[in-house]
């Protein structure tokens, strides 16, 4: 059993996710912010990071991701977003980069399905272990 | 013709190399898009001037031959030496071993001058098999590096920690593409060994091109398995030279080999099973299921495994009546067997996949060990479908797992609905593949056919495991099939999937449909002025006729192929589900589809396929052929040796 925090601000979306991720006998907590997930990172010390790239009304998931991987190293980070639908082809093409764009494991586009999520959350757990 | 020849293998060679530089994304798909264009159109043209009967040439202009073994021995050397030092810096000494003892096998005939002068006219052969195998490489290969370019664009999105460059993986893909063409068109077996084992290293590291600690594992098992192979051509080029015309492949394999020189044959042979990922040496492949997808459809469905069943079918008229035919036959057979009972056990579709391709090639393999005319002129036609159809399955199921994050068949479920086109596209790979009459159905029919004229108890076994195994792939085409084909209510959200996926994966995705269409539309023309007449002119006699198709049957068997596709347009524009409650007639135990059954037991209500589970463990069975087939092959070198002292 491992500890995932899911950041999303997508009420349904997250609910969906955490019920799968508990089916699967994980423990979850949901935060919508980014800096409630800096603090829930910090006091709750989680195995893996869900998070959103569309926080706070911009796009604070991604900064959100870049602090946690430069504080926590060793945490693994998977990015499962709206964003691609509002980013602009300049930003899309600046992002076609080999390796290195963003620093998380997996960069996810929703909608992707519970089941998917589960299985990409179980992989990366026994990768880190 | 050698102009062309030589143009379609240096010119992806020379394009490689600049890909390895091309660090920018609009620069790389431009030139990308252009060479496939110039590789395609020559490819074109170089079937255009096949003079309709077998050709020789050697290289146009005044070559020095001194000078062309001295490149043969440099690149041998090039090769070696990177092997090494790969090798020795992620501590697997198997491989470096390998390859040092190649070289330096090479570098002893040199040096000794034991190696036959090889005739300058005739260093490549193209005849109607070449002439297969160049349109394969030369048209389905385009279509997949055109596909991947949004393929690797939107992977490199999704892992944006993998430790990949897209400049080289598109220059290997390139380089890949020119050895391969000098593999299927050399005559002259120290020129067939240098690109054979340009495409094993090329093998090697598009499987590590994640560079993590699994991919580099699966890339080193490839590595070492195929040089495993490799070595056995070299030692069979060492055992040929100096046996009058022995490093000719069109003479050694004019006719059944004489003792003298079937322990070459049968190394050659070995070399063959091992590049088409034949048991025992089948895990590889499985392995190499980790690259990138467009990886998979390239080297490992399309071409460089058909290299090696290539050269098995090559062999088939020196194997012919020998035990190296017949074990080379079983183990075919076996392999068939085993790897399509592992696969309706697995729920992965790439190792679906994976597993369906060495089941193929295992039927190919057999078709060239019991030699022939009529198993080879089968053999051929599964070549030409396989190639076509399994790259289409591969390159889709690489933009699902893009779209969709996964490649669980359980996860396609509404698949219709969620991808409409995507899926249409599936279903002709899928209908290429096993629908009745078309594609390999034909072929495996006229197989079994072949298999009844087999002399002795050999011809019914062989008649009872190509029929068992058959049901088996039927089995689990028919999963994979129901799985895309099936419709439910989606969300809004998931009909716009399909939207992001790029046009160079649409265009590569839909001419290799197009190409599934003609080919069947084709086969009875395929058949009469391509295949049947390299059957009579490998054996010296025509195969009985198998194939004589009128026109009427041609069009019944379009209408098959298209009837799925077509079909399943229309019954994806269902919309009005009507959704109840989820009721089992049971008693509600807890939530989450679960009910009491008899016996106190609790029950989860799923709907999914049926996987074996608990009845056949896929893995083991997949063991057991392994090691049945190492014996065989164990008792084919063990002859060898005997024979030769």
């Amino acid at each position: 059993m491992a500890h995932i925090l899911l950041v999303d601000d997508e009420v349904a979306v997250a609910a969906r996710n955490a019920a799968a991720l508990e089916a699967a006998g994980h423990m979850v907590s949901v935060v919508p912010t980014a800096a409630a997930a800096f603090e829930a990172v910090r006091r709750l010390d989680p195995d893996l990071v869900v998070l959103e790239a569309m926080l706070d009304g911009s796009f604070a998931g991604f900064d959100l991701a870049r602090t946690l991987a430069t504080s926590h190293p060793e945490l693994p980070l998977i990015m499962l977003t709206r964003a691609d639908e509002h980013l602009s082809p300049a930003v899309l093409a600046a992002q076609d980069r080999d390796g290195g764009w963003l620093p998380v494991e997996r960069y996810l586009a929703k909608p992707v399905l519970p089941d998917v999520l589960v299985y990409e959350v179980e992989h990366l757990l026994e990768a880190a272990a | 013709m050698s102009d062309l020849v030589v143009l379609l293998i240096a010119f992806p060679l020379a394009v490689g190399a600049l890909l390895l530089v091309v660090r920018d994304a609009a620069a790389r798909n431009a030139v990308v898009v252009a060479a496939c264009a110039v590789v395609a159109v020559a490819t074109v043209a170089a079937a255009l001037s096949f003079p309709n009967a077998p050709a020789f040439f050697g290289l146009p202009g005044a070559v020095p031959l001194g000078a062309l073994d001295s490149a043969i021995l440099t690149a041998e050397a090039g090769l070696a030496l990177f092997v090494v030092v790969v090798g020795l810096r992620h501590r697997r000494p198997l491989g470096p071993a390998m390859a040092l003892a190649q070289l330096g096998i090479a570098a002893w005939l040199e040096l000794t001058g034991r190696l036959n002068e090889p005739d300058p006219g005739r260093l490549f052969w193209f005849d109607r098999l070449t002439l297969v195998l160049v349109l394969i490489v030369g048209l389905v290969g385009p279509a997949i590096c055109v596909h991947a370019l949004g393929y690797m664009r939107d992977y490199q999105r999704s892992y944006p920690r993998t430790r990949g460059r897209r400049t080289s993986f598109f220059g290997l893909l390139f380089i890949f593409l020119g050895a391969m063409f000098g593999l299927v068109t050399s005559n002259d077996l120290p020129l067939l060994h240098v690109f054979w084992e340009a495409t094993t290293l090329c093998s090697f590291l598009l499987i590590g091109y994640t560079r993590t600690e699994e991919t580099i594992g699966y890339a080193f098992r490839a590595l070492e398995m195929n040089l495993l192979g490799g070595l056995g051509f070299s030692v069979a080029i060492l055992l040929l030279a100096g046996q009058p015309g022995g490093l000719d492949l069109a003479r050694l394999t004019s006719g059944p080999a004489g003792s003298a020189v079937l322990p070459a044959v049968a190394l050659l042979a070995l070399a063959g099973l091992a590049k088409s990922a034949q048991m025992p040496f089948s895990s590889w492949l499985l392995g190499a299921m980790h690259a990138p997808s467009p990886t998979s459809a390239l080297l490992h469905s399309s071409t460089m495994v058909k290299a090696g069943v290539f050269l098995l079918l090559r062999l088939a008229p020196a194997m012919a009546g020998s035990a190296v035919g017949s074990l080379v036959a079983f183990v075919g057979l076996l392999t068939f067997l085993a790897v399509s009972f592992a696969a309706v056990t697995e729920r992965n579709t790439k190792t679906v996949l994976a597993y369906s391709t060495i089941a193929s090639l295992g039927l190919v393999t057999g078709c060239a060990g019991v030699g022939v005319p009529e198993t080879v002129w089968v053999g051929v036609l599964i070549v030409i479908f396989h190639a076509v159809a399994k790259s289409l399955l591969f390159l889709v199921v690489g933009t699902l797992e893009n779209r969709l994050y996964t490649k669980d068949m359980e996860q396609f479920d509404g698949l219709l609905s969620r991808m409409r086109r995507l899926s249409v596209l599936a279903l002709t790979g899928i209908a290429g593949m096993f629908i009745a009459p078309f594609g390999l159905v034909i072929a495996k029919w006229a197989a079994i056919k072949a298999f009844l004229d087999v002399p002795g108890w050999q011809g019914a076994a062989f008649l009872l495991v190509m029929a068992f195994g058959s049901s088996l792939t039927i089995f689990y085409w028919g999963k994979l099939l129901l799985k895309v084909l099936s419709t439910r209510a989606v969300a809004a959200e998931e009909r716009t999937l399909e939207a992001r996926v790029s046009r160079f994966e649409w265009a590569a995705e839909t001419a290799l449909a197009a190409a599934v269409v003609a080919v069947a539309a084709g086969v009875g023309l395929i058949s009469e002025h391509v295949v049947t007449p390299y059957a009579s002119a490998a054996f010296h006699a025509p195969p009985r006729t198998m194939l004589a198709i009128p026109p009427l049957t041609i069009g019944l068997l379009l209408l098959a192929v298209l009837a799925l596709p077509v079909l399943a347009l229309w019954a994806s524009r269902r919309t009005d589900y009507d959704l109840t409650d989820f009721y089992a007639s049971g008693r509600t135990a807890s939530a989450g589809h679960r009910i009491g059954g008899a016996l106190g037991t609790t029950r989860q209500v799923t709907l999914r396929n049926y996987y074996l589970e608990g009845i056949v463990d896929g893995r083991l069975v997949f063991r057991a052929g392994t090691l049945v087939c190492g014996l065989l092959l164990a008792v084919l070198v063990g002859q060898g040796l005997v024979s030769l002292a």
